[in-house]
């Protein structure tokens, strides 16, 4: 009997789609944080509002950090906190002219990201960290995760820093050699028929990104964005697979959490993923 | 057909019993009739605590038909002659001689194959999605309003444990009630709605002939047809489930949203669930709508139905079960494995060890006592009788209880209109709502309630459930005296 109750709960949970719930961003603030002097802040800060034209129509106020205001990380995180942005617009290694690591954001943009929940917008830089030109807007932009059900926020961003007209492709890679390690204990249990489980379970985990990029596609389109939605839910290896896609794509912005609800900021695959990407621009969340 | 009035309906042990001695003419000592009367009450025992004894019920009444047949054979109370005077007597062709076990005669085969015919039917047929169709449906109808989820949900259980049988109603709401709930952040309300879902199983229970297993066993035995059970006890349920459902939202305290704010996030909560989720194939859920229909038409027109008349119930439940089957006719092992065994084989078991109570004079010894309650009179009579077996019914199965009281009816000669078939069929369903082992339904409520760490003791649900049971039990005394003498 607690199979049969199981069985029907099971059906119920399963016919329980998480559908998208559209919030508008709000982008009022932005704050732009430099090692530079103040007239290559304003260049860079000239450059990034074109890249962000699409943010550009709400008129955010933009303010400049440069290379005089902050010599300490602690000082860089009192003024963000007391300029309280909701957006930072910044790049790699701030403050670091003779030692750039590359598998690494830098001292400063690093300690940023653990102490602040604000977005933060990397421009990309080369491999010896001099900046890049920025793409001319934000036509193509990636979301990518793990876990894309339920994510409104993710979309909410991809969706708020594509142009009208943009594409935005939404991303979710299951991780081939998690899942067959798992497999491999399953067909060690003598109940379990093992190709049937792998069918099964590779079928649910693609199923609920599929329905919520289907639902995503709805809410927008009915909130009036006029935004083309494109999707990849597959299994594979997440970081080669998002940088095949980036190609595939074009794309011009990249966004993606950097913490798991119980972790500090730039776990495992975020970390990577700064590393990876370097040069295209990335969105923190 | 002469019919013994000890015989079971099956053809052929009707056929035996016509020519075996009558059992109530057994020369029987009192003091054998006190032996089985212990070895009855000791299985009646035994089935109050299968749980504590850790074995099923098949097993339990398995070793009791087993002493039983064994000590009936050595008191040589059994009828051990041969079919092959009978089939004489009906003229066989050949005049080849048929035997046939004691033990296998002494089932309603009737009764067995009703019930496993109609399980696998509801079990192919669910696979169809169609039920959790109906029940997402109705979730979505209710705009996630807990008052009307109640009663939502109290109406489905009833339907569902008239159309399917109990414990699959109890299965299917109570996963959804979990789900929704859940879903609506109403957690507070579970273990009310759980136990509303189980006692309204038990109402649900008494709508059809079939919506039970004692409503099978009294209704066939007393030849009570599908359409003449549902028109008596349709009234008595709808009356019942709304006062069920009214004295629930009172007990429970369950209310309506009170703000629009609050019913636009409830309804945008449960419009989330897509029924058709669980539909694998479109034309399969057509098909099994159109076949469940056609199912309770069959089962309802079966006794005016050529050849299906003669046939029985059982075949037309059995007939439909093939013809579902059908669909999956490469895979029928998984529904075959999925058969409820353990409940066919104690129904096999229990009308054996009841035969062997009727030959050994226990039963009949049970019909004075049923009788003397009788002659107190129209009033109490009915009324003792439909208490006494609902108190009976609710600390042992009611299977065994209403197999027994229905042989002590047709032994009686009970007129087949008589209200005291129906005092056992209300007493034996209803009692099943006073303890949480009274019926399977509840058992399974009671199951979801510590499945999902809510605290619900034995003597918790007795006293949440008593006054539920009580009114049931009142209502249904006032109905029988009322419009069933």
């Amino acid at each position: 009997m607690p199979d049969k109750i199981d069985a029907f709960e099971s059906i119920f949970k399963s016919a329980d789609k998480l559908s998208m719930v559209y919030d508008h961003i709000d982008v009022r603030s932005v704050l732009l944080v430099t090692d530079r002097n103040a007239a290559v802040s304003d260049q860079i800060r000239e450059s990034a509002q074109r890249f962000l034209s699409v943010i550009e129509r709400e008129k955010p106020s933009w303010e400049t950090i440069g290379d005089e205001s902050y010599q300490t990380v602690d000082d860089l995180i009192g003024l963000v906190k007391k300029h309280g942005p909701d957006l930072i617009v910044t790049y790699r290694h701030l403050h670091e002219t003779h030692r750039r690591p590359r598998m690494s954001l830098g001292v400063f943009l690093d300690e940023l990201t653990q102490a602040t929940t604000i977005p933060v917008l990397v421009l990309p830089t080369d491999e010896d960290g001099h900046l890049l030109d920025l793409p001319p807007s934000t036509t193509s932009v990636m979301v990518v995760t793990d876990h894309l059900t339920g994510d409104n926020e993710l979309v909410d961003y991809g969706a708020r820093f594509t142009v009208a007209k943009g594409t935005l492709v939404l991303v979710h890679i299951e991780d081939d050699a998690t899942f067959e390690t798992y497999l491999a204990e399953f067909e060690k249990i003598p109940d379990l028929e093992t190709d049937l489980v792998r069918n099964l379970l590779r079928e649910r985990l693609l199923k609920a990104p599929s329905e919520y990029v289907q639902s995503c596609i709805e809410v927008l389109r009915k909130a009036g964005l006029t935004i083309r939605v494109e999707s990849k839910v597959a299994f594979g290896h997440r970081i080669n697979d998002y940088e095949q896609l980036l190609n595939e794509h074009s794309v011009e912005l990249l966004i993606f959490h950097t913490r798991e609800d119980t972790e500090l900021a730039m776990g495992g695959m975020a970390y990577l993923m700064t590393a990876r990407f370097t040069k295209t621009p990335l969105l923190l969340l | 057909m002469i019919h013994s009035p000890f015989s079971f309906t099956s053809h052929l042990t009707l056929l035996a019993d016509t020519n075996s001695p009558d059992p109530a003419h057994h020369d029987v000592s009192t003091g054998t009739t006190l032996l089985f009367a212990a070895i009855l009450v000791l299985m009646i025992v035994a089935l109050a605590f299968e749980e504590k004894l850790h074995a099923k019920k098949s097993i339990i009444t398995g070793v009791f038909a087993a002493v039983s047949l064994l000590l009936a054979a050595a008191f040589e109370l059994l009828p051990f002659a041969p079919l092959k005077h009978i089939l004489a007597v009906n003229n066989l062709p050949f005049g080849e001689k048929i035997e046939m076990p004691v033990f296998i005669e002494a089932i309603d085969w009737n009764v067995i194959t009703i019930i496993f015919g109609a399980g696998l039917f509801v079990d192919v047929t669910s696979k169809s999605g169609i039920f959790s169709w109906i029940a997402i449906k109705v979730t979505k109808a209710s705009g996630g309003d807990p008052l009307k989820l109640l009663i939502y949900y109290g109406a489905m259980t009833v339907l569902f444990s008239a159309m399917l049988n109990n414990v699959t109603a109890m299965i299917i709401v109570g996963s959804l009630t979990v789900v929704s709930l859940n879903k609506l952040h109403r957690n507070e309300l579970l273990l009310g709605f759980l136990v509303a879902e189980g006692l309204l199983t038990n109402v649900g229970g008494l709508l059809t002939l079939i919506s039970s297993v004692p409503n099978i066993i009294v209704g066939n035995i007393a030849g009570i047809s599908f359409v003449k059970f549902f028109l008596v006890a349709a009234p008595f349920v709808v009356v019942c489930t709304a006062v069920t459902l009214w004295m629930s939202k009172v007990i429970f305290k369950i209310k309506s949203l009170q703000s629009d704010q609050e019913r636009k996030e409830a309804a945008a909560l449960v419009a989330a669930f897509d029924e058709n989720d669980g539909i694998e194939s479109r034309r399969f859920f057509n098909f099994c709508a159109v076949i469940g229909l056609l199912f309770v038409v069959a089962l309802s027109s079966q006794s005016v139905l050529p050849l299906a008349d003669k046939l029985g119930m059982g075949f037309v439940a059995m007939t439909f079960a093939a013809i579902v089957l059908v669909a999956f006719k490469h895979e029928v092992n998984k529904f075959y494995s999925a058969v409820d065994w353990d409940l066919l084989g104690f129904f096999a078991c229990l009308f054996v060890v009841i035969n062997v109570m009727e030959h050994a004079q226990v039963l009949a010894a049970l019909g004075k006592g049923i009788s003397a309650l009788v002659a107190f009179g129209d009033l109490v009579g009915p009324a003792g009788l439909t208490a006494g077996s609902a108190v009976a019914s609710s600390v042992t199965d009611n299977i065994p209880l209403a197999a027994m009281l229905a042989k002590i009816l047709a032994a009686e000669s009970t007129d087949p209109k008589s209200s005291l078939w129906w005092c056992v069929i209300f007493g034996a369903n209803l009692g099943g709502n006073i303890t949480p082992i009274g019926s399977a339904s509840t058992v399974v409520a009671v199951t979801i309630i510590h499945k999902h760490k809510l605290k619900l003791s034995f003597g918790g649900f007795v006293k949440t459930a008593a006054p539920f049971a009580a009114v049931q039990i009142v209502l249904a005394i006032i109905y029988v005296l009322l419009f069933l003498r």
